[in-house]
């Protein structure tokens, strides 16, 4: 069942940890709903991102410590959880940060070369 | 480290499902409720909302759950977690079935583990020593492939093949000797090893208690030191850890006790092990200058090639020693394992051999049971399919049902195993197995039988799931349709039955040909009466040079007084034990022209022994208490020495002369004896052997360092002993008695051990076998009784006999039990020829042995069909056919 779609998580999986990684570094703790909402806003174009595929990167980065969820009262009342960056998960930020610029400029400069 | 926590926490998320399933229910009607209200906000009605925020949340709220549970563990495991939760309710909701299918796989995974246990402390692994698969011994084999020296060489040869070799890494030299042993309490005779000194660190085992001995030990001048065996420290010290440091007497000379060697070291079996370095120059008429020679092959040198290194010493020593080295001769180069092991590592494959049979049998069995079991499942699986189960899901489904039963039958398997190695180490026999050998359950025997457990869990578990997932659906989900799958798996089960049957004849044919052998050998006349007969050695120190006449003189009165004591008949003393004693020797006899190499055995004897043995004089007289005193050259003759030396003439009063008297301690200047007796023969070289010739003459003619004193008893001869012991320490304290048993014990261990060994073993097999089979027919034929009771109670209905119907389900049993029957038989007569070495006085294709096994199995067969058959005339038709 896994194999068969696992394809195309794998392919979003370092991408989407560290933009949820980076999301929580710059607004501080958020729960799912409230990431979500905010990737939506930043993307220039839709992002297509299936809001389900968030959980996974949600409860992955909580299993590597890299952030931490409580259950917490939103603004409105309701209960929601939240997931914050820990201190080993910003030192995960830095080193993410640095090999996507790396290979987003190989990436780049390959297609330069190219085209 | 991140990835390794990361690894751990979807691994126990596997098993922590519910709570975390919980949690993400909560966490996901949070956010639908958080987007609702975002939607609310806007304006919508809240049902309008709730579906809005629904579509919002993209791909649905189970793809989503579903992608967290991949991302938080491992999915296929936490299939095979529910798998297992099925399988441990489908299997709890059938608990007969599920417990004669543990129990059956029980006995095949326990019987396998016991073999191999034995096999494997016997015969791969016995030894406690350091690296002791590179162990060798070294011997000298002529042409004809005979051994005709060796392992024992004197001291230069022995130190040639040492310097000279470059295969071995290290060389023991080991002698082993009587010593006699004086203390406070008596005497005892004891077994001693002559050690290079080298020899503790060459076998790798520390002492228990104190140390072992070293160079400085054997250096000239040197304290006397011993070490002591384990096993003679509980018998001779109480086990008191006070021996280190005691003082024993070995041989006149005082040596220290300096350490204790731990349980299972038993180099050369010796009770104490003295340090002694190896030179040339010693004096080649002391017996410890001849030592075994024992190395350690270097790492990565095969046996070929030490072969060929020593050969090339040899060719150089053949030159120097041309009779020590006929034509032809050559050195071999035989592993320790196999040098003590030899022919029992035939039995022991023979009998892994039967046990793997058992073990099919038993997986054959298990899988007839699953078979049968899966047509009653045929709608559950056909449903599973039908809603989206691939095969291989099934199939796996399927094996973890299997698995779980090999999982119970490995566990009760176990303890059997655990109970069957403690009831076989009782019956295993003392020659043949190394004295360093525990039978035990140890780690590699678990992990034989987990692979066993394995193995049978594909064997016997992966055809009928195949099996039931190639079922098609409509087949399964139609009620009434059991048309041609339910013939097809018909037709496979009484394969099975086939195959059950035509094993485990093997099997009975085995153990029946190995039960004749016994009967035979147990119902050998030996040509005497071996009970209440005590046997012990009496010897004297041998640095005491006592007259003749004292000697004599002790003798006499050990036979009086030990002769008076009240249960005992009568007494004698022999050399040797009878009617097993007697030195070798060659054989005159004046004026009759014989062979050259003609020879008897020779038996220095007190008078009465042939009364006290139980023999019959059959012509002739006994020696009596006078010739004895006088030393009268005078013999009885055994009729095997008649036949052999004199055919129908008259040897009484003939001359006989027995070379080897002159080569005793103190010889005998003229062995020429006349003869007066003649005796009835026993069968003095064991049950399987002929009787060899045999001559009595007075011991007092030579007297040797020891002699054995045979008694008979009215009672059990062991309560005598002590008394025996005391008579005779009250007369010399000097004198050791030796190894006091009875005959009786002494055959029973030397002759029939083995094969009882063999019998027990696979005689417990054939049966287990035997009991499985006669299940898997009655499974079979109870279970096609069943699924034709619709035909049955139609035929009866319509006015079918009874006898009919029996016959019937008869015919049906018995084609598989017969085609069975053929093949085993078959397979059978080809595998008995294995067993031929472990057969006395009886053919592999012994007529009586194949009746027998297969009334036996037919037999069995008839009473496992009967019951069905029987259960299925008593079908009532309104009853079955209401049933439909």
């Amino acid at each position: 069942m896994a194999s068969e779609d696992s394809g195309r998580v794998e392919l979003l999986q370092g991408t989407l940890d560290l933009i949820v990684l980076r999301a929580l570094a710059t607004m501080g703790p958020q729960h799912a709903y409230g990431l979500a909402a905010r990737l939506e806003q930043v993307a220039d174009h839709p992002f297509g991102l299936n809001q389900g595929t968030l959980y996974a990167a949600l409860v992955r980065l909580e299993q590597k410590g890299w952030t931490k969820g409580v259950w917490q009262r939103t603004e409105s009342g309701r209960e929601a959880k939240y997931y914050a960056i820990t201190r080993s998960g910003t030192r995960a930020l830095e080193k993410q940060t640095e090999r996507w610029r790396r290979l987003a400029g190989f990436v780049d400069k390959l297609l330069l070369d190219e085209g | 480290m991140s990835g390794l926590r990361h690894f751990w926490l979807r691994l126990l998320n596997v098993f922590r499902r519910d709570g975390a399933e919980r949690q993400l229910a909560k966490e996901i009607d949070a956010h639908l409720r958080l987007l609702q209200d975002d939607f609310e906000r806007r304006g919508m009605p809240p049902a309008e909302a709730r579906a809005a925020a629904r579509r919002a949340f993209g791909g649905g709220v189970e793809q989503a759950k579903e992608h967290q549970r991949d991302a938080r563990s491992f999915a296929w495991l936490e299939d095979l977690r529910r798998d297992i939760g099925y399988g441990v309710r489908t299997l709890a909701r059938t608990p007969g079935f599920t417990a004669v299918a543990v129990i059956t796989l029980a006995l095949g995974i326990g019987a396998s583990t016991v073999i191999y246990s034995v096999v494997r402390n016997v015969v791969l692994d016995p030894f406690p020593y350091a690296h002791s698969d590179r162990m060798v011994d070294i011997v000298v084999k002529d042409a004809s492939d005979r051994i005709i020296r060796g392992p024992y060489f004197s001291a230069p040869e022995f130190l040639d093949y040492q310097e000279q070799s470059h295969v071995f890494e290290d060389v023991v030299g080991t002698s082993v000797d009587v010593m006699h042993w004086s203390h406070d309490g008596g005497a005892d005779r004891v077994v001693i090893a002559w050690m290079t000194p080298n020899g503790f660190t060459f076998l790798g085992v520390p002492p228990m208690l104190g140390r072992v001995f070293g160079t400085a030990d054997a250096a000239a001048g040197a304290p006397p030191v011993a070490v002591l065996n384990n096993r003679s420290w509980i018998k001779f010290f109480g086990a008191d850890p006070s021996a280190v440091g005691r003082t024993v007497v070995l041989d006149g000379e005082a040596r220290t006790i300096v350490g204790i060697m731990p349980p299972r070291f038993e180099w050369n079996i010796a009770d104490f092990w003295l340090p002694a370095a190896l030179s040339r120059s010693d004096d080649p008429a002391l017996s410890r200058t001849s030592r075994a020679f024992q190395a350690r092959i270097k790492p990565g040198i095969d046996l070929k090639q030490a072969e060929a290194d020593l050969n090339i010493i040899a060719a150089r020593r053949a030159k120097e020693h041309p009779a020590d080295y006929p034509p032809h001769s050559r050195i071999e180069v035989i592993t320790v394992i196999d040098w003590v092991v030899r022919e029992f590592r035939g039995v022991l494959y023979t009998l892994f051999g039967a046990v793997s049979l058992l073990l099919l049998i038993a997986c054959c069995n298990v899988a007839n049971m699953l078979l049968a079991r899966a047509t009653t499942r045929e709608r559950e699986i056909s449903i599973r399919a039908a809603i989206g189960a691939t095969r291989g899901r099934i199939v796996r489904q399927l094996l973890v049902e299997s698995a779980l039963l090999a999982s119970g039958g490995l566990v009760v398997g176990c303890l059997l195993a655990y109970g069957g190695i403690a009831a076989l180490a009782d019956y295993m026999p003392r020659q043949g197995v190394p004295w360093e050998t525990q039978i035990r359950l140890d780690r590699p025997v678990l992990l034989f039988a987990l692979v066993a457990a394995a193995i049978a869990t594909i064997s016997f578990g992966l055809f009928p799931a195949v099996q039931s997932a190639r079922r098609d659906l409509v087949a399964g989900t139609n009620v009434a349709g059991r048309g041609s799958a339910g013939r097809r798996q018909t037709r496979m089960r009484s394969g099975l039955v086939v195959a059950q049957v035509a094993l485990s004849i093997v099997l009975l044919l085995g153990a029946g040909l190995l039960m004749r052998t016994f009967v035979k050998l147990t119902n050998v006349d030996l040509g005497f009466d071996s009970r209440n007969l005590l046997v012990a050695g009496l010897w004297f120190p041998a640095d005491r040079q006592d007259p003749r006449v004292d000697q004599l003189a002790f003798y006499r009165q050990v036979l009086d007084r030990v002769g008076a004591m009240p249960g005992v008949r009568s007494v004698a003393l022999s050399n040797g034990r009878p009617p097993f004693a007697g030195m070798g020797t060659e054989v005159k006899i004046s004026g009759l022209a014989i062979p050259d190499q003609s020879s008897a055995l020779v038996v220095l004897s007190s008078e009465r022994l042939i009364d006290t043995v139980g023999l019959a004089l059959t012509r002739g007289r006994q020696l009596t208490g006078l010739d004895i005193e006088q030393s009268h050259h005078v013999a009885q003759v055994n009729e095997a020495f008649v036949r052999k030396y004199f055919g129908s003439t008259d040897p009484i009063g003939r001359i006989v002369q027995l070379e080897r008297l002159k080569r005793l301690p103190v010889p005998v200047a003229d062995p020429t004896f006349e003869i007066v007796g003649v005796v009835r023969d026993t069968l003095n070289q064991g049950p399987r052997e002929l009787p060899a010739p045999q001559v009595f003459v007075p011991f007092s003619v030579g007297l040797p360092w020891g002699l054995t004193l045979t008694v008979r008893t009215t009672g059990d001869p062991l309560r005598i002993v002590d008394t025996v012991r005391r008579e005779v320490q009250g007369l010399d304290h000097q004198v050791a008695m030796v190894d006091p048993t009875t005959l009786d014990d002494l055959i029973q261990r030397v002759f029939f051990a083995r094969p009882r060994f063999s019998l027990l073993v696979l005689g417990i097999f054939a049966c287990t076998g035997i009991l499985l089979v006669a299940c898997g027919v009655y499974g079979v034929l109870a279970y096609t009784v069943s699924q034709q009771s619709r035909e049955i109670a139609i035929r009866m209905a319509l006015g079918g006999a009874r006898s009919d119907v029996i016959q019937m389900v008869l015919r049906l049993g018995f084609r598989s039990i017969g085609l069975g029957l053929a093949i085993g038989v078959a397979a059978g007569l080809a595998t008995n020829t294995l067993l031929v070495s472990q057969l006395w006085n009886i053919s592999p294709h012994d007529p009586v042995t194949l009746t027998a096994g297969v009334s036996i199995v037919l037999i069995v067969g008839m009473v496992a069909c009967w019951v069905p058959a029987r259960r299925a005339v008593r079908v009532e038709p309104i009853v079955a056919l209401r049933h439909e």
